[in-house]
């Protein structure tokens, strides 16, 4: 067990945020604490607000030896061969010189399951953004953790981060799985996961969407959960406290063409902008190529920062305010009415994350989790908006399925989609965004 | 008895888009798919691949997971010609862009990057890789290719 200290003064990022500014969050995760340190110069230099700690998928899953023994041969070769940067394998005091040395608060980043070991380790080195939830690091991150055992470890997370010598942003991943999951999905985790880090008050809970490809939809989305979760909050009987939006550059798969790349780039940006989000985490435009290099994940820093402060009038986004304004009251509708159903089985929110999950109502697309019953099935309908289907009655209201229902066409039966279709649904739509601006 | 496909992916790698719909794909194409899911451990490759004796492997790798991946693959040749091995997905490491498919093919499975080929490409692939199992010269056809 990591003993959390204080003499290591956090850098405080939750002043960043009184500004009002959309902060600029890259991601990435180096081998080595030298190639971490590149990077992060890079960034700086392109300017950004906040420096990514994204960790390799061994410690992540727990391959610590694995992990080690790959970031001690890096070290030798100068080849990375971790996927991110290690942090339960370099040694504390070579990690507590690199955590303090960079200039801007770190936010970790890291898809764990069982998270105790790296957040605290994390908290203790002075690490001030915490990223994850126990559903959305565990849903789209793992095939057979155990949920029960996954909430417990976050649980002590959040007493770790509350413990922590400043206040720490909780962040969610409200992404899950970054393809085609529907809204009323991703407010719900949002709304659940936000009201676990507030039950603990373990530091200032942002919530987190990523782009679906639908303007109107995700402001929508945003908008629904700014009304929602207040009024949950409310029902738990907790305290009112600031939530942060974090808004996450389109996840999907990139096009190879870098022009499209950048427009993909520069619409979210610009989704973040208005839709008044505190963060916008970045992608870059040869995210098609592979694993970003130093310079191209700076690149889109510097494309995102100049969509922020430029004209945005050059981006060809429409958003179609009314259709936005109908969206959003019918995901506060629903929203509120299946929150409601968790709310009369139990008070306790750990318990209701549980009973999201094994009712079927927390079943984001593409989960690999053994947990999810795999009944929801979300598709593209043709104005580009994301809408979901299901095999099972009763998860969701049957007035909300057949609302659904009227986008998708002859796509609200499943079984006759073939998996070419849904694999170009995956795709970001541009042809859809032009349809909607006529 | 009808052929089986076996269907994954190895070690630390959670990548499930392209799992759910391949096994979908190969479902609705009519053969018969066992899908291991994701993140799969190499001794349950290798259990399943031992008690199944599949005719096919599919293995998607998205992550650049590449030991286990390699060490799954050496396993599965001892007891499946290499050539009914199918390995998808983006086969690099690193922001350099290394491609790690030529050490892979060296080992003699088949690659198939998954960006530039379609699902019912991949279905046509298995179903001449089966055809030879039944006495096709899949050899020929792709030599003449």
């Amino acid at each position: 067990m990591v003993l959390i200290s204080k003499e290591f003064k956090m850098q405080d990022s939750s002043t960043r945020y009184a500004t009002g500014k959309t902060l600029i969050q890259p991601r990435g995760g180096r081998t080595t604490e030298f190639r971490q340190k590149m990077l992060w110069d890079a960034l700086i230099e392109a300017g950004c607000d906040l420096l990514p700690l994204t960790i390799d998928s061994k410690t992540r899953l727990g391959q610590i030896e694995f992990a080690s023994s790959a970031y001690e041969n890096s070290k030798i070769s100068g080849l990375e061969s971790l996927n991110g940067f290690p942090l339960l394998s370099v040694e504390i005091s070579s990690a507590r010189e690199l955590i303090s040395s960079a200039k801007l608060p770190v936010s970790l980043r890291h898809g764990t399951p069982y998270a105790y070991d790296l957040i605290s380790r994390a908290i203790d080195l002075g690490v001030s953004e915490i990223e994850g939830g126990p559903l959305s690091y565990s849903l789209p991150y793992s095939r057979d953790s155990d949920l029960v055992k996954v909430i417990n470890s976050w649980k002590e997370s959040e007493i770790c981060c509350r413990n922590a010598s400043e206040l720490v942003i909780r962040e969610t991943f409200g992404i899950l799985t970054a393809c085609l999951v529907p809204p009323v999905i991703a407010i719900m985790v949002n709304v659940l996961e936000c009201a676990f880090i507030d039950t603990f008050s373990s530091g200032i809970p942002m919530a987190s969407f990523g782009a679906t490809g639908s303007p109107y939809q995700d402001v929508a989305t945003i908008q629904a959960f700014r009304e929602i979760y207040p009024w949950f909050r409310e029902r738990m009987g907790l305290t009112e406290s600031t939530t942060l939006i974090a808004y996450h550059h389109w996840m999907g798969p990139f096009p190879k063409d870098r022009k499209l790349a950048e427009e993909i780039i520069s619409t979210g940006t610009y989704l973040a902008r208005i839709t008044k989000s505190n963060k916008v985490v970045t992608k870059t435009i040869d995210e098609a190529l592979g694993v970003p290099t130093d310079k191209t994940n700076a690149n889109g820093v510097r494309l995102t920062k100049a969509v922020l402060s430029g004209d945005h009038d050059a981006l060809n986004v429409f958003i179609d305010e009314g259709k936005s304004q109908e969206e959003t009251e019918v995901l506060i509708h629903e929203c509120k009415l299946q929150l409601e159903k968790l709310l009369d089985k139990t008070p306790n929110v750990s318990q209701m994350l549980l009973d999201s999950v094994q009712s079927g109502l927390i079943d984001p697309p593409f989960a690999p989790h053994r947990s999810c019953i795999g009944k929801l099935k979300a598709l593209r309908a043709i104005d580009g908006s994301v809408r979901v289907t299901s095999d099972q009655p009763g998860i969701l209201s049957e007035a909300f399925i057949k609302y659904e229902a009227s986008f998708l066409g002859r796509k609200k039966f499943w079984k006759y989609v073939s998996s070419d279709e849904v694999k170009l649904d995956l795709q970001y739509p541009f042809v859809s965004k032009n349809d909607e601006s006529k | 008895m009808s052929q089986v496909v076996l269907l994954g992916t190895v070690g630390s790698d959670v990548h499930s888009v392209a799992n759910t719909l391949l096994e979908k794909a190969l479902d609705d194409s009519g053969l018969k798919v066992h899908n291991l899911g994701v993140a799969v451990p190499e001794h349950e490759w290798l259990s399943v691949a031992t008690y199944l004796r599949p005719d096919l492997v599919l293995i998607g790798s998205m992550n650049g997971d590449l030991v286990p991946l390699h060490n799954v693959i050496r396993k599965l040749i001892e007891i499946m010609p290499a050539h009914r091995i199918l390995i998808g997905g983006k086969l690099n490491l690193g922001s350099e862009g290394i491609s790690n498919a030529p050490f892979i093919k060296a080992m003699g499975v088949g690659v198939l990057q998954n960006d530039e080929v379609s699902f019912q490409e991949i279905i046509s692939h298995c179903r001449l890789l089966l055809a030879e199992k039944n006495g096709f010269d899949f050899q020929r056809i792709q030599d003449a290719r």
